[in-house]
């Protein structure tokens, strides 16, 4: 077996979807911290394009994106599925993946400003996309993947930890029993999913990272996927 | 095999992406033009988003034309559209999702004026650079010696970026600038299925001059 390696950075929510979907795979890999202010020749040279976190490096081969790690992890650990077998199961999957990677922007938006700068027009926007999600793709389901996680469930995994910190930061909540109660309680089950729970970030250290990121941008007014 | 139907609009590249990789196929289907842009039809297929492309397999929809393409290739597996090896595919994955996020851009120019207009383009030459920097090095096609899945979904760059420049005024593409990319543009429309399936470049510019100025007037 090939050595695997990751470059990610703690605080990052995509970081964490390719751990969860290494470790729901069984997957030996080595885990390399990158410092974003100062990025490391060995990220620029594997992800010339974006110089963002996540590489996965597997062979000493790099694959860039997140979601394109993802589809990368499943084809070559087959084990323990991430997507449906159905062919069109899994372009409703990937739908649904897409759908979450579209609306990023509105969610950033959010991020960005303070309780009385909010647009509320953000704010709807946000709440009508947790609707969507809520009604077209989780439904009754336990998990967005049926009885089990996957690959859509992981890439949502960012609504836990990484949501209710925006939501604590810019005081505003959102993501509300009383506004999406199926929504919420899916958050819930998802952290209780032991390689969830055992993989996340420290909510605190968490929400003083997003406070201090904030401040910069503010600051600057540019805009950054880096986290 | 069930019945195959595309809904799509005239001259959307995003249209095209699906009838390219149908056709490089040979998949039989029923194109139907959505011609109201909103048509209950449509609503009905695809009630998330209300856009064209859709193609329905045996009576389902499926939505998102890089999701068809991975859907159509899933089921009809000849003559593929991306590599074999895991890597490969991920790599070409990687351009897909690139095309996604960056080709936005030339529309966003397209559709708009000032600032906006200038960050656009901007935007624009930088996904340019970055495709001709990284994504064709010794290849003929993003797809090596065969056009694939990224030579299709970049496919707006060989025949709208072109209407699209000539409609702002602004030449993106200079072949001294992008040599790679304007020799790919050059083979990717010479390959038949994409020859014979081109929409009219003085047509293009017809719709598109007309609908620029509604979308420029309009509050």
């Amino acid at each position: 077996m090939e050595e695997v390696k990751l470059l990610g950075f703690w605080p990052s929510p995509y970081s964490h979807r390719v751990i969860w979907a290494l470790k729901l795979k069984g997957v030996k890999y080595e885990y390399i911290e990158q410092d974003l202010r100062n990025k490391s020749d060995l990220l620029l040279q594997y992800n010339p394009v974006h110089k963002k976190i996540p590489v996965l490096v597997h062979g000493g081969k790099p694959i860039a994106e997140s979601l394109v790690i993802l589809e990368y992890i499943e084809e070559t650990w087959p084990q323990n599925p991430l997507l449906p077998k159905d062919t069109y199961e899994r372009a409703l999957a990937r739908f649904w993946i897409k759908f979450g990677a579209d609306k990023g922007p509105i969610f950033s938006v959010l991020f960005r400003y303070t309780e009385e700068e909010q647009d509320q027009n953000a704010i709807k926007e946000v709440v009508e996309c947790l609707k969507i999600l809520e009604e077209q793709a989780l439904g009754d389901k336990r998990f967005f993947g049926g009885e089990n996680i996957g690959m859509v469930d992981i890439a949502y995994g960012w609504l836990c930890h990484w949501f209710k910190a925006t939501e604590e930061m810019i005081g505003v909540k959102l993501l509300e029993p009383s506004t999406v109660p199926r929504l919420h309680a899916w958050v819930e089950r998802f952290k209780q999913v032991p390689i969830i729970q055992e993989n996340l970030p420290d909510y605190t250290k968490l929400l003083a990272h997003f406070k201090s990121l904030r401040k910069k941008f503010t600051a600057s007014d540019q805009p950054s996927n880096d986290r | 095999m069930g019945e195959v139907k595309l809904h799509g609009t005239w001259p959307s590249a995003f249209s095209y992406r699906v009838i390219w990789s149908l056709k490089l196929k040979g998949v039989p289907y029923e194109y139907i033009e959505d011609l109201s842009n909103k048509s209950s039809l449509l609503l009905q297929l695809n009630p998330v988003h209300k856009k064209i492309p859709v193609l329905v397999h045996d009576g389902k929809p499926i939505c998102e034309s890089l999701i068809i393409l991975e859907y159509i290739e899933e089921i009809w597996p000849h003559n593929p559209l991306l590599p074999t090896d895991p890597y490969e595919r991920a790599l070409a994955r990687f351009w897909l999702k690139f095309a996604e996020e960056k080709c936005p851009a030339m529309w966003i120019a397209y559709r708009t004026s000032g600032e906006e207009q200038e960050k656009a383009l901007k935007d624009t030459l930088e996904m340019l650079r970055a495709i001709e920097e990284h994504g064709l090095v010794g290849k003929k096609y993003f797809g090596g010696e065969k056009i694939g899945m990224v030579d299709i979904a970049f496919g707006q760059i060989a025949q709208w970026l072109g209407v699209i420049e000539e409609i702002v005024g602004v030449k993106l593409l200079e072949p001294q600038t992008f040599p790679r990319l304007h020799t790919w543009i050059k083979n990717f429309k010479e390959v038949p299925v994409i020859k014979e399936n081109l929409p009219d470049r003085d047509e293009m510019l017809v719709v598109y001059k007309r609908l620029r100025e509604r979308l420029l007037t309009s509050p």
